[in-house]
């Protein structure tokens, strides 16, 4: 294979693989990529065969004229201008790509001299960065190796073979070189780097992320929670086992297992469909204390808090625990709607994180009905159209038993005159749901009617997630005297009709029951099959209260341990964590990481510290420890902390001890050689103070060390004529002779420490006794 | 480490060797000795030094131009818009530039470079230095490595060194000048692993060679004859006076030589050849006392003396004339063979231009052939 043969190779195939992920990202036609990737196959078979096998084809030069480019380019303008003209006012990536495919394609077609191949390889490395930058999943960390090995061997083969063809190395087939296991080093200390530099870079925007479609394409519309609230909906979603938030509670708190997520409340019926709660207020954070009070504390202690990350829904609810009391979000405003419900402004793109606090009760954030209640069952006395707003009939009246209570009639887009309770909307309510729920209520304070109909609900109606959406325009009263059956949207639904029917006030609420713990988390994570529909009734008794008429098999429930579930965990695990740690990765995560690591490095050394009474500086003004009790408990702890500090030394100290020994083990990697002896016997010699002069030749240091260490005298000679032999004469010492050497070395290093210590005590002999004769 | 195989430089003893109580005073801790040993320890760190190879810098490729441009404009992008998918690239990039230095560095550490002796070596005449290069590493290869004893000189491509293996080759080289060259450094440079940088690293050589002075085409040099016969004959045909050997008459020889005896007796025509009485000795009188040279042409008109000396002193030993060696800086007897021819050369390849001196110089014999070889005559 000639060079220019290999480097076509090494081109076509990073230009294979490098607007692979464009079509996913919907960034690219799939229709474009496969002509494209047709084109560059094409160039590869042909670079394959070389020139021996394509006639008239040169190998070397460029196998498209400059008349065809031309004709080419000439041929592709109208489409760009096409292009632009039709994609350019939505998306300006995609006409850039187009052209990026088109020009790497004509480089491709038109290579020759060496420049035009390192053109070429900037216009596939500008299509990985359009790759890159347009994916949001995690499969991408797969692309990005593969190209990164790719590029490693392209330029390592580009390097080896312009390094031989300046040796005068030309067309022959170039010597094998064997760099499998230092590629595969190569790129792993790199991916091994590159995690604390993405760490480290700096961050001056919040993260923007370009979602899929961003480049235009359609999305295709997943079930899963929304605003938009049909009586089928959430029978749609339980079979979506996506997360949908994740919670870490500190404190104790109610069990998460059996906790409620408000999301949303809907009071108005539409026949079909559930019209959510108006805005009713909007709430100021807390400049002070930087949270939303939602609830006065007093009336429901804190006693927990949860740290929540809500993923991106269809969705503008800020999701809560029915326990919140206030939530810590980084916004000034929030909306509460009409039913205690929150809203943002907009629904989130990204992972929402906020933290909240809890009480030790759940309760409603929605304000009392405007209109004062009965306990007497006002009893509808016409038959409202449900199911046709634009054709419904003449409002309800006012019930008998209430007066002064308003009404509207279903499905009605013009409001009525201020104020209006839509809690007690009575649309949806006919004769036979109202005659229903008086069967059911009886007489009795509002509370017992309401539970009375909810037991009802509970213990006579089946639950199943079958689509039962029949019944025409009266699907409610089809569930309650047809069907008998359905799931939890129409169980709520009809309870609010019958309490409605009876004159307690009652909305709709949506959101989550249940969370569920995973292993790998470590955390709490509810679940897209967690949502749930159920009720808020007014009672004078208790206020706004919860009640839930879906039989509890119908409620969310975890699933059982199985392998897919685990899997399933794992994989969320990793999606959860590039989300968060990789795409959503802002200034402030940084800020957390170092102020992490200095909270460790301050834990360490506390630790470190506590066992002696050399406290730094920095924690001296810390309060001090309490003073041991004497009881056994305490003189434990006490223990446990020494053995701990003891063990934090050892390991500093295994520590030292390692980076000596390895510092000593990068020393001896010298290999040894009578030179090297030779050296060291030299700075024995003047270790011991015998201080042989530098001028002093091999031959003379054997007399001066003959005379001045006699007893070292013949090793020394041994050492210096080995270094003679090997310096001058060329004789390379074998492994045995290096090995006497050394030897020979220790016993004259022996010797030579022995001289010093002997004249160090003579010296201080002398000096006594110059004392002693002064005296 | 790098072992020099020829001319291996002898620790430089003192003119004057101290006494012994000199050296028993040092050794009782006086400043002097402690100079002694903080000179001795820094050489030892020299040597090591040399032995580990110093890096010689680094020099950035156009590819890594390339490369580090990219990765600017890759930041760029990624700082305004906080794409972080673009950060996973830039630090991917950054993170490749980094193992690429360090690789290139490690790739050119721990090499042990042996260099055989070369030979003759003469001035503006190509010759090759065999060397070995052996890659002390136990693990890691060494690639495309590129050896040369200058930085800029010619090289040798290592494609692939092994871990513990060891590489032969040689370079060509061409000294221009004659004298001690001493190439204190072998000097290797990779592209590897990806071509963004060229680093550089040498090594301790400590090789010294003596290069002798450029040889002329010997018909060039313009010899005296001798004056007188000499008084021994030499093997060879002449005209002298002794008979050096007979032989058939050709057609063309002097019918004067013509021995009529032994032609009677054959009867064939047998030629008397005479013996040459022309002395087999060559003088080479170099006056080198042509004071400070004054500028390159006088340099090179010196050099060009020296030459002519080395030549006809080369031609006239491989014709077996014993030569005699004359300058300023002292005689070399007329001798033959080898290691004359060694003497005469290394004398001219260091001698130098002295101080003007009145004083002729002479041969011993001024019968034999001579070659005047003074710079003012060279002038005139």
């Amino acid at each position: 294979m000639t060079y220019a043969r290999e480097k076509r190779l090494l081109l076509g195939f990073a230009a294979l693989l490098a607007p692979l992920p464009l079509p996913l990202n919907q960034m690219l036609e799939w229709s474009v990529l496969l002509l494209y990737e047709i084109a560059v196959v094409l160039f590869l078979v042909r670079a394959a065969r070389g020139a021996d096998a394509v006639a008239g084809a040169d190998d070397s030069g460029r196998w498209l004229s400059n008349r065809a480019l031309n004709l080419l380019g000439l041929g592709y303008l109208p489409v760009l201008v096409l292009d632009i003209a039709a994609n350019g006012r939505i998306q300006t990536l995609r006409p850039v790509l187009h052209l990026a495919l088109f020009g790497v394609l004509a480089k491709l077609w038109s290579l020759r001299e060496e420049k035009q191949k390192w053109q070429t390889w900037m216009g596939i490395f500008f299509l990985f960065l359009a790759a890159m930058a347009t994916s949001v999943h995690p499969s991408v960390v797969l692309y990005l190796v593969v190209f990164l090995g790719l590029t490693v061997v392209l330029m390592l083969r580009f390097v080896y073979l312009h390094v031989l063809a300046s040796f005068g190395h030309r067309d022959a087939s170039p010597p094998e070189l064997p760099v499998r296991r230092f590629l595969a080093g190569a790129i792993l200390a790199t991916l091994v780097l590159a995690v604390p530099l993405f760490a480290l870079l700096p961050r001056i925007r919040s993260p923007y992320i370009m979602a899929a479609g961003g480049g235009g394409g359609q999305l295709e519309a997943r079930a899963g929670f929304s605003d938009a609230m049909s009586l089928d909906l959430i029978g749609r979603i339980r079979d979506n086992r996506e997360i949908a938030m994740r919670l870490n509670f500190t404190g104790a708190t109610a069990p998460p297992g059996a906790m409620r997520f408000k999301a949303a409340t809907y009071d108005i019926w539409e026949g079909r469909t559930w019209r959510r709660s108006e805005r009713a207020r909007t709430l100021r954070r807390n400049p002070k204390e930087d949270v939303f009070h939602l609830a006065p504390s007093a009336t429901n202690p804190r006693s927990a808090s949860v740290q929540i990350f809500l993923e991106p829904l269809r969705s503008n609810s800020l999701i809560l625990p029915m326990e919140s009391v206030s939530v810590g979000l980084d916004l000034a405003a929030i909306d509460l709607d009409r039913g205690g419900a929150i809203f943002l402004k907009g629904m989130p793109g990204a992972v929402l994180e906020y933290r909240v606090e809890l009480g030790a009760t759940e309760i409603s954030l929605a304000p009392p009905p405007l209109a004062p209640l009965s306990s007497a069952p006002p009893l509808p006395t016409s038959n409202v159209p449900a199911g046709s707003p634009t054709t419904s009939a003449a409002p309800a009246g006012p019930a008998p038993s209430a007066p002064g209570l308003p009404s509207r009639v279903a499905g009605s887009l013009v409001a009525p005159d201020p104020p209006v309770e839509n809690a007690l909307d009575l649309a949806g309510v006919t004769p036979r749901i109202a005659e229903l729920a008086a069967g059911w209520a009886g007489a009795g304070t509002p509370l017992e009617r309401a539970r009375r109909i909810e037991r009802h609900l509970l213990f006579e109606y089946g639950y199943t997630l079958e689509f039962i959406g029949r019944g025409g325009n009266q699907p409610i009263e089809n569930f309650l005297f047809v069907a008998k059956r359905g799931h939890c949207e129409y169980f709520a639904s009809a309870m609010v009709l019958l309490l409605r029917s009876q004159g307690i006030p009652a909305r709709l609420v949506t959101g989550f029951y249940g969370a569920e713990y995973t292993a790998w988390e470590r955390s709490w994570v509810v679940r897209q099959s967690n949502a749930h529909a159920w009720v808020e009734g007014y009672v004078p008794e208790k206020g706004w209260i919860v009640f839930d008429p879906t039989p509890p098999v119908g409620r969310p429930s975890s699933e059982p341990a199985s392998l897919l579930g685990t899997a399933r965990e794992a994989w969320e695990f990793v999606l959860f964590r590039w989300d968060r740690y990789v795409i959503s990765f802002d200034f402030y995560d940084q800020v957390g990481i170092f102020f992490r690591v200095r909270s460790y490095l301050d834990q360490f050394m506390r630790q470190l510290f506590a066992a002696t009474d050399r406290t730094p500086k920095r924690l001296a003004s810390e309060p001090a420890p309490a003073a041991p009790t004497g009881t056994g408990a305490d003189a434990s702890s006490a223990a446990t902390g020494r053995w701990r500090n003891r063990w934090l030394w050892a390991v500093v100290a295994a520590f030292v001890v390692a980076a000596i020994g390895a510092a000593l083990v990068l020393r001896r990697r010298e290999p040894w050689s009578a030179t090297r002896v030779y050296v060291r016997l030299r700075a024995a010699l003047a270790g011991s103070g015998l201080m042989p002069p530098a001028w002093l030749g091999p031959l003379a240091l054997a007399e001066f060390a003959e005379r001045r260490l006699p007893e070292a005298g013949p090793a020394t000679a041994r050492l210096i004529a080995g270094y003679l032999r090997e310096s001058f004469a060329g004789e390379a010492s074998s492994a045995d002779g290096i090995e006497s050497l050394r030897e020979d070395l220790a016993e004259v290093e022996r010797l030579a420490n022995r001289a010093l210590a002997e004249s160090r005590r003579a010296n201080r002999r002398g000096g006594r006794q110059k004392r002693k004769t002064i005296r | 480490m790098a072992r020099p195989a020829l001319a291996p430089t002898p620790p430089i003893a003192p003119k004057t060797a101290p006494a012994e109580g000199d050296v028993g005073a040092r050794s009782g801790g006086d400043a002097g000795g402690a100079r002694s040993t903080l000179r001795e320890r820094f050489e030892s760190l020299q040597e090591r030094r040399g032995r580990r190879g110093i890096p010689e810098g680094i020099r950035i490729t156009k590819v890594g131009l390339w490369f580090v441009l990219l990765t600017v404009v890759v930041a760029a992008a990624a700082t305004n818009t906080g794409n972080n998918a673009l950060y996973l690239v830039l630090a991917c990039m950054l993170a490749l530039l980094l193992v690429s230095g360090v690789v290139s560095r490690l790739n050119l550490q721990r090499l042990t470079v042996t260099v055989d002796s070369p030979g003759d070596l003469f001035a503006r005449r190509p010759f090759h230095l065999p060397f070995t290069i052996t890659n002390d590493s136990r693990r890691w290869s060494r690639w495309l490595l590129l050896f040369s004893v200058a930085v800029k000189g010619p090289a040798r491509l290592v494609p692939h060194l092994p871990a513990g293996k060891s590489a032969r080759g040689h370079l060509e080289l061409l000294l221009p000048k004659r004298g001690r060259h001493r190439i204190e450094f072998a000097h290797f440079s990779s592209l590897f692993p990806i071509g963004l940088f060229r680093k550089g690293m040498r090594y301790r050589l400590g090789l010294e060679l003596l290069v002798f002075p450029e040889l002329f085409a010997a018909g060039a040099i313009e010899i005296q004859p001798s004056g007188l016969a000499g008084d021994e004959s030499a093997n060879r045909a002449g005209w002298g006076h002794e008979l050096h050997a007979l032989r058939s008459y050709r057609a063309g020889d002097d019918p004067r030589a013509i021995h009529w005896k032994k032609s009677a007796q054959t009867g064939a025509l047998v030629f008397m050849e005479r013996a040459s009485e022309e002395s087999r000795r060559l003088s080479i009188v170099f006056d080198n006392a042509t004071g400070r040279l004054a500028d390159a042409a006088a340099e090179n008109r010196f050099e060009h003396l020296v030459s002519e000396a080395a030549t006809a002193a080369v031609d006239h030993l491989a014709r077996g004339f014993e030569v005699e060696l004359i300058s300023r800086e002292g005689t070399l007897a007329y001798g033959t063979g080898g290691r004359h021819r060694q003497a005469i050369l290394e004398q001219l390849a260091v001698i130098g231009p002295r101080p003007r001196q009145r004083a002729e110089l002479a041969s011993a014999d001024p019968a034999t052939r001579s070659l005047r070889l003074s710079f003012k005559a060279d002038r005139a």
